[in-house]
């Protein structure tokens, strides 16, 4: 007879495990011919008066005080499927969080899987900012930008309520059978099976961490995924998911020590060691390099060969022109030069921009940590003070004789590459200092080993990076994306991880990483070098014509047209 | 001072006569469930059952809805009431039904979205029952007007168009069987052939035998539920324990109400409503408890002025006159 407690029109048997808020809430709205308004009531109505979370990133239905029972009375839906809403089980978990900075932060964008959202699913699972894969199918996720507005006292992930509501029940194509009776949807048992392997991996990993060991890198979720197979607890699903899939645990490197000093060492934690390999990449003398010095110092030369020609024919051109330029900003408006390394369609060959942007890279003493390692401190400051107190361990590392301290000059503008090609540069005075005293701690001994490990990975990623950015060069002008950004970008995705671990007799180093450990393939044949330098020499006309034009007009607008021949000659060539 | 007891008997007896409490099954709801499995088994999409008021329509439709699904499956059930509620427009009429199922929705949006939200509510519901149906049982049902039974018609087609079945089951007073006449004349056979076609004409106690069985269900009936407790034990206990039967008071209980049947000499079979026969027993029963013993002997005379206070001598003398007033009728046309 008539139900005793509140009814909605939903269709029982319909929910899914681990459905995202917004999916849920679409298809309230439409079978109860209501807005979304009403939805939202409803969910606020659930999360309790108190609208606990644990954290402000958290999804919906991670309320700490969710009302799951009424959910599954309102909907007829069994308890444990609507239980299974939350992502409870994995949201916190202190361990890996203190190892990794791990989180499952959403993404801003709306992220869907092609195959789930023709099956009418949608899954918090897909909204991981570290997620690239559908945990159920495999397939790449898609990203679109969300510009819908946060709906007060509830959480972001409720937004995507309006994109699925109009993507399932206007548009009506992706979900085919939305508007029926018969909804064709994602297999429950299937999506509850992959799910389970994807938290499995991480709730087995948290239980796993102990204090025997510490995760080394900048990308969060690098390190998390080199826990994960490091405690074996990796599978098919989490590897699949993950945004750093390709990444390679390497060989294990041993170390032999005794118990205190591996002790000492795994009480570091990540900004330790980025802050030793920092103060390593400027102190490392070229006498006796280690193979990341070897290999970041020959790149210059590397990149160099076969190039020798662009860069003589544009240097020629370059001090031509920056003649007559300067000459006219000095009497008239300000122009700009025709050139900008930092820009690849704005130098006749890419390869000049890429060794302008090998500059960054090089620049250890201004702002490679700054920006390749997290904004954890100024380096930029004169008088340096490199934070090393904020080791814990740093008293125990120098009494270990694992950190000794270094004062000294380092030069600086070694890194200064293309400083020769800079527009301007020809006739300015250089009046900045060539070195800087400085005081740092610097690895000794067990430690200058680990972080010569963790520097060659960390080089071969630049090197890469480096290398992706010259390929990607026209799509980043079309995105009208800055190829230094995307360095960063690149630099970032890359970073590999580490993890370092007690062993009977000492310590153990695993580092995961994304690239090769060997130089990409820079050089162009023999047939193709002919036609590139035809290319960078009609490059470099057509820029000189550009400024020529430019040029031109300025003289018409200052009516220069009316002056003396002999004026006119010094300005056009 | 009351005390206690009777107070407790009191209570027991006002929740008896609102008859909500429990269902007893009546040789008269016996047959109404057999023709209801029919009805639902055979594709039949509504049906009437009307009747005198106080037969007790209501509570055997309940109890019918309550037993069959033993017998067929579950399938949902919404009971209606129609009353004087203001449910004229097509907008109210749908609200009235969404508030029947406590829908969280039921005030929200124009007809258009109460009447899609009610359907996608029970075809959701038929669609997961073993007979693909859904039952509507409209309380008071002559109330019904013209239009809302077109409303129930887009209803059914919407049910139907999903591969469901909505079978409206149409309970009132004999009002309703004019109803479908006139229906008939106004050259609505769209409604009639779909929602009455099938009828049954519900009547009260009209034996001996039918008064007998009735007692012998109060008899077997365990109150307060989950207890250990026979009915008439809460007022007899010593003489439940005793061997007493209440089944051996339906001779006499049938001879009192037989009595005022002949008193006012109505040409018709006699017959009990279900109503005054529960105003008797428990009057009666509310007579003896101060009798209570091992060997409890029932006066005629107890059971002659329980009768007489259930109110069926009232309800004669208005039956009488509306004979009169219906032979009178039909003799001028």
């Amino acid at each position: 007879m008539n139900p005793c407690y509140e009814t909605t029109s939903w269709r029982p048997g319909t929910l899914r495990a681990y459905e995202s808020v917004g999916s849920i809430g679409a298809k309230y709205c439409y079978l109860n011919k209501v807005k979304p308004r009403e939805f939202y009531n409803l969910i606020l109505e659930l999360i309790g008066e108190k609208n606990r979370y644990i954290n402000r990133d958290d999804f919906t239905f991670d309320s700490l005080d969710f009302d799951f029972s009424k959910l599954s009375k309102l909907f007829n839906e069994p308890l444990p499927i609507v239980k299974k809403l939350s992502l409870k089980a994995i949201n916190h978990l202190p361990n890996l969080r203190k190892q990794t900075g791990y989180s499952l932060a959403s993404n801003e964008d709306f992220a869907y899987c092609p195959i789930c959202l023709a099956n009418g699913y949608h899954s918090p699972l897909h909204q991981i900012s570290w997620v690239t894969n559908c945990f159920i199918h495999n397939e790449a996720l898609i990203n679109v930008v969300n510009k819908n507005k946060s709906i007060k006292n509830l959480h972001t992930d409720i937004k995507l309520l309006s994109n699925l509501y109009d993507i399932w029940f206007v548009e009506s194509e992706i979900w085919e059978s939305a508007k029926s009776y018969d909804w064709h949807l994602v297999d429950n048992k299937l999506i509850e099976e992959k799910a389970k392997l994807f938290i499995q991996a991480l709730i087995n990993t948290e239980s796993a961490i102990t204090n025997e060991s510490t995760t080394i890198g900048n990308n969060i979720e690098s390190k998390l995924l080199v826990l994960v197979e490091n405690l074996g607890n990796s599978n098919s699903v989490f590897k699949a998911m993950h945004q750093n899939k390709s990444m390679r645990l390497g060989e294990p490197i041993n170390f032999i020590c005794s118990n205190m000093v591996a002790d000492t060492l795994v009480k570091m934690n990540s900004k330790d060691f980025i802050l030793f390999m920092y103060s390593r990449q400027i102190t490392c003398e070229s006498e006796n390099a280690p193979e990341w010095k070897v290999a970041l110092d020959k790149l210059p030369s590397i990149l160099r060969i076969n190039h020798k020609n662009c860069l003589h024919e544009y240097r020629k051109t370059f001090e031509q022109l920056e003649k007559t330029r300067i000459s006219w900003c000095r009497w008239n408006t300000y122009v700009h030069p025709p050139y900008d390394m930092e820009s690849y369609d704005r130098v006749p060959c890419q390869r000049i921009a890429t060794l302008n942007l090998l500059q960054t890279i090089l620049n250890f003493e201004d702002s490679l940590v700054h920006n390749s390692h997290g904004n954890f401190y100024d380096s930029r400051l004169g008088g340096m003070d490199y934070l090393f107190q904020d080791i814990e361990v740093l008293n125990d590392l120098i009494t270990s004789d694992l950190a000794k301290k270094w004062v000294g000059f380092i030069v600086l503008g070694q890194h200064q590459i293309m400083k020769k090609y800079t527009p301007g540069y020809v006739f300015n005075t250089n009046d900045e200092a060539d070195s800087r005293r400085t005081s740092m701690y610097v690895p000794h001994d067990l430690l200058e080993e680990i972080i010569d490990q963790l520097l060659l990975a960390l080089v071969y990623v630049w090197i890469w990076a480096l290398y992706e950015t010259e390929m990607n060069r026209e799509n980043l002008a079309n995105q009208q994306f800055k190829p230094v950004q995307y360095l960063k970008l690149m630099i970032s995705q890359l970073s590999p991880s580490a993890i370092l671990e007690k062993t009977h007799n000492g310590l153990q180093l695993k580092i995961g990483t994304m690239v090769p450990y060997k130089t990409p393939d820079w050089f162009i044949n023999k047939d193709d070098l002919i036609n590139h330098y035809l290319n960078v020499q009609n490059k470099s006309r057509e820029l000189e014509v550009t400024f020529d034009q430019v040029l031109l007009e300025r003289m018409k607008s200052a009516n220069l047209y009316q002056k003396s021949t002999n004026h006119l000659r010094i300005y056009s060539r | 001072m009351v005390d206690a007891q009777t107070l407790e008997h009191t209570k027991l007896s006002t929740r008896l006569l609102a008859g909500r409490d429990f269902l007893v099954k009546t040789p008269q709801c016996v047959s109404y469930l057999k023709q209801m499995h029919t009805w639902l088994t055979t594709g039949s999409q509504g049906a009437l059952v009307h009747g005198r008021p106080r037969l007790g329509k209501t509570s055997a439709t309940r109890w019918v809805l309550k037993v069959i699904p033993n017998l067929i499956g579950n399938f949902p059930v919404v009971e209606v009431p129609i009353r004087d509620q203001h449910i004229a427009s097509e907008r109210a009429f749908f609200q009235h039904l969404l508030r029947c199922i406590k829908h969280r929705e039921a005030m929200k949006g124009s007809a258009g979205d109460k009447r899609d939200r009610f359907s996608e509510w029970l075809i959701a519901r038929a669609k997961r029952s073993p007979i693909n149906a859904a039952v509507l049982f409209f309380d008071e049902a002559h109330l019904l007007q013209d239009h809302q039974y077109s409303w129930l018609l887009n209803i059914g087609n919407e049910l139907d168009k999903n591969g469901c079945r909505l079978f409206c089951l149409l309970v009132g007073q004999p009002e309703l069987a004019d109803k479908k006449l006139k229906l008939i004349e106004d050259g609505m056979e769209q409604i009639v052939g779909r929602f009455m076609v099938r009828e049954l004409e519900f009547s009260g106690i009209s034996s001996q035998l039918d008064l007998v069985a009735t007692l012998t269900e109060y008899q077997e009936t365990i109150y307060p539920i989950d207890s250990d407790t026979l009915f008439a034990e809460n007022f007899i206990p010593l003489a439940v324990r005793g061997g007493f039967k209440l089944n051996s008071i339906g001779p006499a209980m049938w001879a009192s109400f037989e009595k005022l049947w002949i008193h006012f000499r109505i040409d018709k079979e006699m017959s009990i409503p279900m109503h005054y026969f529960t105003s008797a027993l428990i009057g009666t029963l509310n007579s003896l408890v101060k009798h209570d013993a091992h060997s409890l002997v029932v006066p005629q005379e107890t059971i002659t002025d329980s009768v007489n206070a259930s109110g069926y001598k009232d309800s004669l003398r208005i039956l009488l006159a509306s004979l009169d007033k219906y032979k009178r009728t039909n003799s001028r046309s």
